[in-house]
C-alpha cells in the first residue's frame, strides 16, 4: 500500500468551501510568501490563491500582532484577545477561532468565525447563537463525546457548517457519532456539511479517498497550530507520514484496514493500540451511503 | 442579503361578528389614518435597522373590514409613499371574515393586496357566528362572499381551524365543502388553542387528531392529480419531504420570535395576533411610545422569554433528541401556553404532528418511486 492519500481535487468541501465562501471578498486575497514561527521557528510558507488554503497557521491573538504577515487563523480565548482581533487586517484572517463563551462577541463581525463547543452541555444555546448571527452563522467544531448526537442534532436543526474532531472514541460516542450521521444522511431538513462525513462522502462517490488529518485540520504540515494543547497531535513537520509509517513498521491492524488510505492512522492516535472496530462500522456506513447514491446518480442519468 | 421582516398589524379590534372561540379581546378601538404615519415610520426605521428592503403586512384585526375600503386606500397610498421615499418596499396582504365583504372592495384588494386574501371557515362551521347568533347564516353569507371574490378575479385563500365536531366528521366531506362547495384550492388546516376569552377551542386529543390529519392527506393526495389544490400544511411538508423548496407554518419555524411581530390598533405589540389582545402580560412594548422598534423588541423581556424558547426545549425536553426536531423546533408557543400555562413544554400536540411527518415523509417517497419508475419504463 502506498502513502496516505491527499486528493487535491476533492478538497475539504464543505469547511475550506465554507469559509471562501464566507469571507468578505476582500479576503479572497493571493496570500502568496512564507513566515517562520518566532519562537519555534518551524517554516509557515504560504503558496495559494486564497487565505483558507494551507499551510494555514492556528496563531493565538496574543501573538497575532507580531506573527509574519501572512494569512492566519487567530485564535481567541478571552475578551482581551477580542480587543487585539480588531485590530488585526481582517484580510490578514483565514477565520476566527472562538469558544462558545465568546460567541456573541463576534456576532455582528464581518470575519468567518469557528465556534469551538467544547462542552456538548452548551448544544441548546446554538438556538440562541443562530438568532444573533442571523443569515451568517459560524461553522460550528465539536468533539465527539457523549452528547454528540444531540448537538449534532441542534446543529443541523438550526442549520449550522459542523466540524466534528473525534479523538479515539468510545463505542458509546461512535454510536452517537452514527446517529448523527443518520440524520445528516437522511433528515430533509440537514442541508449544512458536516465534517468529516461531507468531504468523505462526496470523494467516496468518485472513488476517493481524502486525508482525514487534513479533513479535520488535524495535519501540522497544513494547519500548524501554535501553542497547542495535548488534544492536537505533536506539532512537527512531517508528524502524520512519520504517523503512517510507524503504524505500517509495527503492523498495526491499519495496514490491513481499507480505509487507511484515507483515515491515515487518524484513530491511532495518540494511542496506537485503540480498537477502531466501531469506527471502522461508521466508515463503513459512510462507503455504503456513497455506494448508494452513486447508483442514485446513475440511475437518475439512464432516466 | 436582505432579512425578511413581518408584521401581524391589527389596526382595529372591532368585530362583526360573535365567534365562540375567537382568542381576541375585542374593543371599539380602531387605528387612525393620523396614527399611521408615525406608525409607518417607525416600521420603515426598523427595516433600514434590519437590514430588510422589503417588509410583509399582514393585516387583520379585530375584523379588518370594519374599518371600511376609503381607510385602506388611503393607507396604501400613505404608506406607500413614505416606503418609496426611503427605497423600501411594505407588501400587504390581508386577513378576514369576509362577512361585511361587498364590491367596493374589489379595487382595494386588487390595488393594495394583489388580487389576493386570506379568510376563515370550518367545517362543519359551529362556532362561527353572526351577532344574532346564526352559524347558519354566517356560513351561507361566506360562501356568497367567497363566491364574490372569486368571480372579481380575487384568489382566496382559507384557514379552517380544526375542532372536536370536525374530528368526527368524514375527511372527504371536510375536503369536498372547501373545494367543491366553496370553489377553494387553496387553504389550510390549523389546530386551534384555548386563548384568550374564548369558548370551544380546546386542544384536540392528538390521537383523533392525527387519525383525521392523515385521513384528510390521503384525500388530497388522491384527488391531487385531477384537482389542482393546495392544502396546507400537507403541500408545504410534501415539498419538503421531496426536498424541494418549501416554506412550512409558523408553528414549525426555528423560532418565531425571530420572524415576525404583531402591533394592535393600540400601539401594543407582542409575538403575534394569538398574544396581542389575549396576553397582555405578555406585551413586547408599545409602538407609539418607543421611539425605535428595535429598542422596544430589544429591550423586552417578554420577547427575550420567546427567543429563550427552544433553547429551554432542547435542555428539559426530549425534542433535543427527536428525529423530527428539524421540522418542528418544539412547536408553538401560543398553542403551549393556552394548553399548558406555560411556554417552556413542547407543544401539546406533538404527538399529531410526528404522524403527520412521517405520513407525508412516506408519501413523498412513494411519490419518488412512482416518478422514477415512470421515468423508466
Amino acid at each position: 500500500m502506498g502513502a496516505m492519500t491527499r486528493v487535491p481535487s476533492y478538497p475539504n468541501a464543505g469547511l475550506t468551501r465554507f469559509f471562501q465562501l464566507h469571507r468578505s471578498p476582500a479576503g479572497h486575497l493571493a496570500g502568496r510568501g512564507t513566515a517562520r514561527d518566532p519562537e519555534s521557528g518551524a517554516s509557515m510558507e504560504s503558496t495559494t490563491e486564497a487565505v483558507t488554503t494551507p499551510p494555514l497557521a492556528n496563531v493565538p491573538a496574543a501573538r497575532a500582532t507580531v506573527w509574519p504577515d501572512v494569512p492566519i487563523v487567530l485564535r481567541v480565548s478571552s475578551e482581551d484577545d477580542v480587543a487585539l482581533a480588531d485590530a488585526i487586517s481582517s484580510d490578514r484572517l483565514a477565520w476566527v477561532e472562538v469558544p462558545m463563551a465568546l460567541a456573541e462577541r463576534f456576532a455582528r463581525s464581518a470575519l468567518a468565525v469557528d465556534l469551538i463547543m467544547d462542552d456538548l452541555n452548551d448544544a441548546p444555546s446554538l438556538y440562541r447563537i443562530s438568532s444573533l448571527y442571523g443569515e451568517r452563522l459560524p461553522r460550528l467544531t465539536l468533539p465527539a463525546r457523549e452528547g454528540i448526537a444531540r448537538a449534532g442534532a441542534i446543529a443541523l436543526a438550526v442549520q449550522f457548517a459542523v466540524r466534528i474532531v473525534p479523538l479515539q472514541p468510545s463505542a458509546a460516542e461512535v454510536a452517537e457519532l452514527q446517529a448523527v450521521l443518520e440524520r445528516y444522511l437522511h433528515d430533509t431538513n440537514a442541508r449544512t456539511p458536516i465534517e468529516f462525513f461531507h468531504t468523505w462522502l462526496v470523494a467516496a462517490v468518485h472513488g476517493g479517498r481524502p486525508s482525514l488529518w487534513e479533513v479535520l485540520e488535524r495535519d501540522p504540515d497544513l494547519y500548524p497550530r501554535i501553542d497547542a494543547d495535548e488534544n492536537f497531535p505533536p506539532q512537527e513537520a512531517g508528524f502524520v507520514e512519520r504517523h503512517v509509517a510507524e503504524l505500517r513498521e509495527k503492523g498495526a491492524e491499519c495496514t490491513r484496514c481499507r480505509f487507511f488510505d484515507g483515515c491515515g492512522g487518524y484513530f491511532k492516535w495518540p494511542d496506537p493500540a485503540y480498537d477502531c472496530a466501531d469506527v471502522r462500522g461508521l466508515l463503513t456506513s459512510l462507503d455504503e451511503a456513497a455506494a448508494r447514491l452513486r447508483q442514485d446518480i446513475q440511475e437518475a442519468a439512464q432516466a | 442579503m436582505s432579512r425578511p421582516f413581518s408584521v401581524i398589524l391589527l389596526p382595529t379590534l372591532r368585530c362583526n361578528v360573535a365567534c365562540d372561540y375567537c382568542f381576541e379581546v375585542k374593543s371599539g378601538l380602531s387605528l387612525t389614518l393620523e396614527q399611521l404615519p408615525q406608525l409607518t415610520e417607525r416600521l420603515l426605521d426598523h427595516m433600514e435597522e434590519r437590514g430588510s428592503t422589503q417588509a410583509q403586512i399582514y393585516w387583520q384585526g379585530g375584523e379588518v373590514m370594519t374599518i371600511g375600503p376609503d381607510w385602506f386606500e388611503k393607507a396604501n397610498l400613505q404608506m406607500g409613499d413614505a416606503a418609496r421615499a426611503r427605497g423600501l418596499v411594505l407588501n400587504h396582504f390581508l386577513q378576514t371574515n369576509l362577512i361585511g365583504w361587498s364590491a367596493r372592495w374589489h379595487n382595494v384588494v386588487r390595488t393594495m393586496f394583489g388580487s389576493a386574501l386570506g379568510t376563515s371557515m370550518d367545517y362543519p362551521n359551529v362556532h362561527r357566528r353572526l351577532k344574532n347568533g346564526s352559524t347558519e347564516k354566517y356560513t351561507e353569507l361566506w360562501l356568497a362572499a367567497v363566491r364574490d371574490a372569486k368571480a372579481a378575479g380575487i384568489e382566496v385563500g382559507v384557514i379552517a381551524v380544526l375542532h372536536p365536531t370536525t374530528l368526527e366528521t368524514p375527511p372527504a366531506d371536510f375536503y369536498n365543502f372547501y373545494v367543491r362547495d366553496a370553489g377553494i384550492t387553496d387553504f389550510q388546516v390549523n389546530m386551534p388553542f384555548p386563548g384568550g376569552p374564548s369558548q370551544g377551542g380546546d386542544t384536540l386529543d392528538s390521537g383523533p387528531l392525527a387519525h383525521f390529519l392523515v385521513g384528510l392527506m390521503n384525500v388530497w393526495l388522491a384527488r391531487t392529480g385531477d384537482e389542482d389544490v393546495r392544502l396546507g400544511p400537507f403541500y408545504e411538508l410534501l415539498n419538503t419531504f421531496a426536498g424541494r423548496p418549501s416554506t412550512l407554518p409558523c408553528i414549525w419555524q426555528k423560532n418565531c420570535a425571530d420572524e415576525f411581530v404583531s402591533i394592535d390598533a393600540r400601539g401594543s405589540a407582542a409575538l403575534c395576533d394569538c398574544w396581542v389582545t389575549s396576553y397582555p402580560e405578555h406585551s413586547f412594548g408599545n409602538a407609539f411610545a418607543s421611539q425605535s422598534l428595535g429598542e422596544m423588541l430589544g429591550g423586552s423581556e417578554a420577547r427575550a422569554r420567546f427567543l429563550a424558547r427552544p433553547e429551554k426545549l432542547m435542555r428539559d425536553e426530549e425534542c433535543g433528541t427527536c428525529e423530527w426536531l428539524s421540522m418542528c423546533h418544539g412547536g408553538c408557543p401560543v398553542r403551549t401556553f393556552a394548553d399548558k400555562g406555560t411556554i417552556f413544554t413542547k407543544d401539546p400536540y406533538c404527538e399529531a404532528y410526528k404522524a403527520l411527518f412521517s405520513h407525508a415523509r412516506a408519501a413523498a417517497s412513494r411519490m419518488r418511486m412512482r416518478k422514477l419508475a415512470a421515468a423508466a419504463r
